[in-house]
């Protein structure tokens, strides 16, 4: 009974540092509608910044404490909230995700940029310290870190239910114009949440620091588990967070103490967080349907179907020239963006057509090259097979989330990710704990692809393949659909359209996309593992492929070769991976916006080409894709409607910005 | 029975109660307004209406069913459309494309062997925006989006449908035109609940009108009854400081959308913010 | 390429790695279980990332100075070795001073050792990776990746034997050039590093890589001799022209290390607690091990994982104190380990004996556990690198110290070094024979290789477990040698696998 109680003390400890954190989270949701995926990595960051103060300058503990919590994290609050996550909340969740896991991965390379690689070490407060409850012993540090979280909780209970401004914090989830009714300064609002936000996150950063140690990593990853306790009060509610916060600490507690060392139910306790959060979403009630979010997103132009298929005969011709001249070392690198490029336009599909963000799309792939691998039928047949499993997994992870929205089911390929990581690559029936499967290599029609050339030229068959079926899937009712449901979720609704299942095989055939990359990877490889497809690297991948474009097909080609040429640029100087990191993660901050990225820019230099340089030039070259201007100018109409409309051309349209004030005049007139 | 019943219905946000305790109704075959100040709850009913908000408390009876708890592409299937206060187009496509989707969802797989193309030609017609066929929805301007969300209800064939003011954005000799189309449509049998601010044409259409002030219905009836109302005259001129052209235009069942705007200190038109720019 | 590894040092490798390859990354990376399982009683078998595993040891080895004897020439104040060198120069690296460059040994420690010169007639020098004048040995190790510099000291370890080589000596005329290649911490990299070394060298030497189970195949395939520092995955260990420096067989567990155990604390050990990082190959590992040390006697109470993100340790210290353990095995990186004792500390658990591998021979880990890493036993397949009455170690040291000053010497680096002896040896040997044939047949023949002295015996060629340990302690900060004479040997467990 006594180590029961004692265990009852730890998983208290832990569930108040997740309390800290998770409540930061529904901080700043609940008022500004941006889930941060980055929480952890401002922890994290916060951190190092205290470190730096407290040890590396010296400076007094407290000192260091009150800059980083009541300076530094405060100020970087303001500085998002101003400058980054701004109007956020009223885009497409998609925009939001990709932004703060722009934010996530930003953080991570410059806290590597900042401060190398280095032993560091914090202590915890007041070492010496410790107290005997019966056989138990509570530290000064773990008596801190829950005292925090019993402050943290009081004062933000106070903060939104005593005061004007927290009533109104709480009532703008559900409707964001309540907000502007009692805030009257919205921004000022926004600005102040995330400066708490920020703030907390900064607590459980330094509370966290000295048990974890300062590594990049593992701090930010640790408020992912706060993720899930956030979700059992629905993001909104901050007393349920924190029973989410306790619960799950008691949980792991308890998991570590009674749970059986040996067989599958020992390495579900290292599931626990990302269960508990798969639990919580299925029994999450059905999600409403946003309205009045920012639509009409500017697409990227649709090529027409001669550019499609010149372009796409283009790169193998292209593909077909390097197999014949490249070294196989270099053949293997143009594998891998092939692989990545088709990974990418599974995103395309998701995110770019679809709307609908998937953080594990690198596990997918990873699913269709086990399949392949635990087939050994290394034909079109196996091939075809194993994507089909892929697409399976995939539905069967937006099934628990049908009746939600756009950013649990993104959350819940977070958790998909890891419990794959986790549990099913390591199992035996998978690639085995650190193992490895042997895959041959592709054989069409009984003629084995044997050479690497050989075998990179299929692959960019396949990929442009997929390309071509994503185009005319575009153009199609299907695409429309996709279209119309990520520009107006609400209004699909309305027109009856019953949009879970469709989300369903949505999602299926992306995950489809990915496994056929990954079995495709597989054969390249010869050998495959667990390794190769690693959750993390889901995120630069997803990044990468807005910063190209997401919204194209020309986009995810180069971002396949994007990601693969990452780690070479990085190899030159190790420490240039930070700054690559930062880099895309920051890009993808100012990109997440405008999803087209940077092939839009390309395709928008191609028209500038077009008109200015001389037409005969142009006659003598292939048709390239995207270039909808001309299509229009000829006086084809487009039958897609993604003519492309640059953001500035449509500010003059005069706005519906008279429902908000209305709303606004009425309730501050009499309140 | 009424086509549409809404009973009792409470929605509340946080602490804020939009929809308190309100009841009313919408027949078949005719017209009926909701009106009320800024922020009565109006469009929070839509929304309890169509699905896209659940009541913290009360009822939705809609054609001899309770749908309270049913999901929006349902309540759809079985007869209601709405449009929206806030545009809901659907930006990326064009407005031959939006009806095209509306149409498609409609007829579900036998829209992939009937193309449908007179139909989409017809619908565009009806509320008279063939001319815009072929422009981006999220390029035209604001009246004409609105009657293409109408023209993508009618896709549907619906038995309701819920407008949300609808007629902002149209200038007078298009206002007159779509009150003529919501007659017909009535006549065709189809219930309509409109929220509208433009009382002229609530006065001219309606057959009957609930007025909701702080989320409760503070009177239903004739639209002669309800402009001699006093309670209807004292919830409009609640805030007569700020919009004394707001309650003038009560009293006088005249009103200026551009006036009506303007009750809030910011500048109305044609202010967009930077991140909502694509979208309208 | 030659950077010094000032700033990386082993801790934020270790941690990163073990949190990025393992937890994140699930990766695994390391060592295969089944191979690590036998690794038996070696120093990179805690399972964790090899980096992990490995330990750095050194900083605060005596003896390191970093900044006193370099190679003139370089400025060592330019460097500092790893935040946490201890060093005290007490013997320094003096051989660098000397000689145009580092020291020169004679005898067994000169270039070629004492091994006899084949004839150079019939030196065929149009052979892949041959040139008149050159022979290119490739090391594919990880050097950049999310953590930067983690192998880099394989990589360095080769290159300071090639330099040391290359100043006295050559091999039928020709000098040896590296050609160092980056394996990313990644399969597919690894794969398309050996598929350059396969095209442009004659044979791999010292690599190091987490994820080595990417070029297997490609080394095989094209008939590329790689004689590796270690070797982590089943599939390089399979390969049949790969052998490593330090040798692994599935299944194989020295017993000589547990049995010590049951001679000197034979209470402690009928309450063992092993506990393990859940990542990589640890928990495969450990498993192995316990049955390897309950065939020795040892009875394990307590055998649990604990996940790369716990961060509460307390809960395990508990269940230690409950279960009255005396004896507490670790198997995962040392900051983990520092966490444990910061939790055994707190609740005021002291066992009689902690024991972890060779990972806690590292100067970060002294550090940073402080007084809680007083009397901490770690077995180790190596000498101690501050060992210079081994001269090969003192060699390995100087040379370092010149192909990149302020460089801290560690596990990987040993066996590096090991691995380009060994291929200089045999090369020498067959003379103008020398193919990627031959020097093949040649490597399937060694055994109880030590490189001088510097590590247990090694069966390279049968690709076995070295049945050899030493116990080491620590004890204000210093690590001293406790188990009797150079290393513990003796039989090995079979667990099949």
């Amino acid at each position: 009974m006594s180590s029961f109680i004692s265990f009852t003390i730890f998983g208290l400890v832990s569930g108040a540092a997740y309390a800290i954190a998770a409540s930061g989270l529904v901080l700043t949701y609940t008022t500004t509608r941006v889930f941060n995926i980055a929480h952890g990595a401002f922890g994290m960051v916060l951190a190092f910044v205290f470190w730096d103060f407290s040890e590396r300058q010296g400076l007094p503990l407290w000192f260091s404490l009150v800059l980083v919590l009541l300076v530094v994290a405060p100020a970087a609050g303001w500085f998002v909230s101003r400058f980054v996550t701004k109007g956020l909340g009223e885009a497409p969740v998609s925009s939001s995700l990709v932004v703060t896991v722009g934010l996530f991965v930003g953080l991570i390379g410059l806290a590597q940029q900042i401060w190398p690689p280095e032993a560091r070490f914090v202590p915890p407060f007041f070492p010496e310290t410790s107290f005997q409850l019966g056989d138990t012993f509570v530290t000064a540090h773990q008596l801190i870190t829950i005292l925090s979280s019993i402050v943290v909780a009081v004062l933000l209970y106070l903060l939104l239910n005593r005061t004007r401004i927290g009533t109104a914090m709480r009532a703008s989830v559900d409707n964001p114009e309540l907000l502007k009714l009692f805030g009257g300064r919205p921004e000022r609002v926004a600005s102040l949440s995330w400066a708490i936000g920020i703030s907390l996150a900064g607590l459980g950063g330094v509370l966290l620091v000295s048990v974890v140690g300062l590594d990049y990593y593992a701090l930010t990853l640790l408020v992912i588990n706060a993720y899930a306790a956030a979700m059992l009060g629905r993001l909104k509610s901050l007393p349920l967070t924190f029973v989410g916060a306790m619960g799950l600490g008691l949980l792991t507690s308890y998991a570590s103490a009674y749970l059986p060392t040996e067989g599958l139910l020992n390495s579900v306790r290292n599931v626990v967080p990302a269960l508990f959060l798969f639990a919580v979403i299925i029994i999450l009630p059905q999600a409403q349907l946003r309205i009045g979010q920012v639509k009409g997103i500017v697409s990227a132009p649709l090529p027409s179907l001669g550019k499609a298929v010149g372009w796409g005969l283009g790169l193998l011709a292209f593909v077909g020239l390097l197999a014949g001249t490249s070294s196989q070392a270099n053949l293997l690198l143009v594998g891998t963006a092939a692989t990545y490029a088709i990974v990418m336009l599974s995103l395309v599909l998701l995110t770019g057509y679809g709307g609908h963000v998937s953080l594990a799309q690198l596990t997918f792939a990873g699913v269709g090259a086990l399949a392949y691998a635990k087939l050994e039928q290394p034909n079109l047949y196996g091939l075809v097979l194993s994507a089909l499993i892929a697409a399976a997994v995939g539905g069967l992870v937006a099934l628990p989330v049908l009746r939600l929205t756009g950013l649990y089911l993104a959350l819940s390929t977070l958790a998909f990710a890891s419990i794959m990581d986790k549990m099913i690559f390591q199992a035996d029936f998978a690639f085995g704990f650190n193992g490895t499967l042997p895959a041959g290599r592709l054989s069409i029609l009984g003629t084995a692809i044997t050479s690497t050339g050989g075998y990179v030229f299929a692959m960019s068959v396949f990929l442009v393949l997929v390309a071509w079926g994503l185009l005319l899937l575009r153009r199609g009712v299907l695409g429309r659909m996709l279209i119309a449901m990520r520009d107006s979720p609400a209004a699909c609704g309305t027109l009856g359209l019953d949009m879970r299942w469709f989300r369903v095989g949505l999602f299926g055939m992306s995950a489809g996309i990915a496994g056929l990359a990954g079995a495709l990877f597989a054969g390249l490889r010869g050998t495959i593992g667990s390794a190769d497809f690693q959750s993390f690297n889901s995120l630069p991948l997803l990044l990468l492929a807005v910063v190209f474009g997401v919204t194209s097909v020309t986009g995810a080609v180069l971002g396949g070769t994007g990601l693969m040429l990452l780690p070479v640029l990085s190899s030159g100087d190790p420490q240039l991976g930070g700054l690559l990191f930062a880099l895309i993660g920051f890009g993808a901050v100012f990109a997440g916006r405008d999803p087209n990225g940077l092939a839009n820019l390309i395709f928008r230099g191609g028209r500038l080409v077009e008109s200015r340089v001389a037409p005969q030039v142009m006659s003598r070259l292939p048709d390239l894709p995207g270039r909808g201007g001309r299509r229009r100018a000829d006086g084809d109409s487009p039958g897609d409607g993604s003519v492309e409309v640059p953001l500035s051309q449509l500010t003059n349209e005069p706005a519906p910005v008279e429902d908000q004030k209305e709303v606004g005049a009425h309730v501050a007139a009499r309140g | 029975m009424s086509l549409l019943e809404v009973d009792d219905v409470v929605v509340q946000f946080g602490g804020v109660t939009a929809v308190n305790h309100a009841s009313f109704v919408a027949e078949a075959g005719r017209i009926t307004g909701l009106i009320g100040p800024n922020g009565a709850g109006k469009t929070t009913c839509f929304n309890v209406i169509s699905g896209l908000q659940k009541p913290t408390k009360g009822k939705v009876r809609f054609d001899s069913k309770t749908v309270t708890n049913m999901p929006v592409h349902r309540r759809s299937k079985r007869g209601m459309g709405r449009t929206f206060q806030r545009l809901e187009a659907f930006g990326s496509l064009t407005v031959r494309e939006n009806v095209r989707v509306a149409l498609d969802i409609h007829r579900g797989l036998l829209g992939l062997v009937k193309p449908g193309a007179a139909d989409i030609d017809a619908l565009l017609e009806r509320v008279g925006i063939s001319a815009y066929a072929g422009e981006r929805a999220d390029s035209i301007p604001t009246g004409t989006a609105r009657l293409l969300e109408l023209a993508r209800c009618l896709a549907g064939e619906p038995k309701l449908l819920l407008l949300d003011e609808p007629s902002s954005g149209l200038d007078e000799s298009e206002t007159d035109a779509f009150g003529d189309l919501l007659k017909d449509l009535a006549a065709g049998g189809c219930g309509i609940l409109m929220v509208e601010h433009d009382m002229d044409l609530v006065m001219a259409v309606c057959d009957e009108i609930h007025v909701l002030d702080f989320g409760s219905v503070i009177a239903s009836g004739l639209p002669a009854d309800i402009r001699n109302d006093p309670k209807v005259q004292k919830a409009y001129l609640g805030y007569s400081d700020e919009a004394p052209d707001e309650s003038a235009a009560l009293a006088g069942m005249h009103h200026d959308p551009a006036l009506h705007d303007s009750t809030h200190d910011t500048t109305v038109l044609p202010v967009v913010p930077d991140e909502i720019g694509a979208v309208r | 390429m030659a950077r010094p590894s000032r700033d990386r040092t082993a801790g934020a490798r270790l941690l990163a790695v073990a949190t990025l390859t393992l937890a994140l990354a699930a990766c695994g990376s390391q060592l295969e279980p089944g191979d690590v399982s036998t690794a038996g009683g070696t120093t990179a078998v805690d399972g964790t990332v090899p980096g992990a595993g490995g330990a750095v040891p050194g900083a605060t080895v005596p003896g390191t100075d970093p900044g006193a004897p370099v190679v003139p020439g370089t400025d060592p104040g330019t460097t500092t070795p790893g935040g946490s060198t201890g060093g005290t120069g007490a013997t320094g690296a003096d051989a660098g001073g000397g000689t145009e460059g580092g020291s020169a040994g004679t005898g067994e420690n000169a270039p070629t050792g004492t091994t006899e010169a084949g004839s150079c007639e019939g030196f065929d020098n149009d052979q892949t990776g041959v040139t008149a004048d050159t022979i290119t040995i490739a090391n594919a190790s990880d050097i950049s990746g999310p953590v930067p510099g983690i192998f880099e000291s394989a990589q360095l370890g080769t290159r300071a034997f090639a330099a040391y080589f290359n100043s006295t000596e050559e091999l039928c005329g020709h000098k040896l050039e590296v050609l160092a290649l980056d394996s990313r911490a990644d399969a597919g990299s690894d794969q398309q590093a050996y598929q350059r070394a396969c095209d442009e060298s004659f044979a791999s030497v010292g690599s190091q890589s987490a994820f080595d189970f990417g070029g297997a195949g490609t080394a095989q395939a094209c008939g590329l001799p790689d004689l590796r520092a270690y070797s982590l995955s089943t599939d390089r260990t399979n390969c049949t022209t790969c052998y490593a420096a330090y040798g692994v067989r599935p299944g194989q567990v020295p017993n000589a290390m547990p049995q010590y155990w049951v001679k000197q604390e034979p209470d402690a050990v009928e309450h063992v607690a092993m506990l393990y990082v859940n990542a990589g190959a640890a928990p495969e590992n450990a498993s192995a091990f316990r049955k390897a040390w309950e065939a020795n006697g040892w009875n394990v109470d307590i055998f649990q994982g604990i996940d790369v993100s716990e961060f509460n340790y307390a809960p395990y210290v508990q269940q230690m104190k409950d279960a009255g353990i005396e004896f507490v095995n670790y198997i995962g990186p040392y900051q983990f380990t520092v966490k444990l004792q910061q939790a055994m500390a707190q609740q005021g658990f002291t066992p009689k004996v902690f024991l972890q591998d060779a990972t806690i021979y590292d100067a970060a880990y002294v550090e940073q556990a402080g007084e809680l890493g007083n009397g901490v036993y770690a077995y180790a397949q190596t000498n101690l690198f501050d060992d210079f009455s081994i001269a090969e170690m003192k060699l390995y040291r100087a040379w370092l110290d010149q192909v990149s000053p302020g460089a801290e010497p560690n596990i990987y680096g040993v066996y590096a070094w090991s691995a380009a002896r060994l291929f200089v040896e045999e090369a020498t040997k067959l003379g103008g024979k020398l193919t990627r044939k031959t020097l093949l047949a040649a490597l399937a023949q060694v055994r109880d290789w030590t490189a001088n002295g510097m590590h247990v015996p090694q069966d390279v060629g049968a690709k076995t477990t070295a049945n050899c340990a030493s116990i080491i302690q620590l004890d204000g900060g210093t690590w001293s040698k406790v188990s009797p004479g150079e290393f513990l040997c003796g039989s090995m467990s079979n667990l099949g696998s």
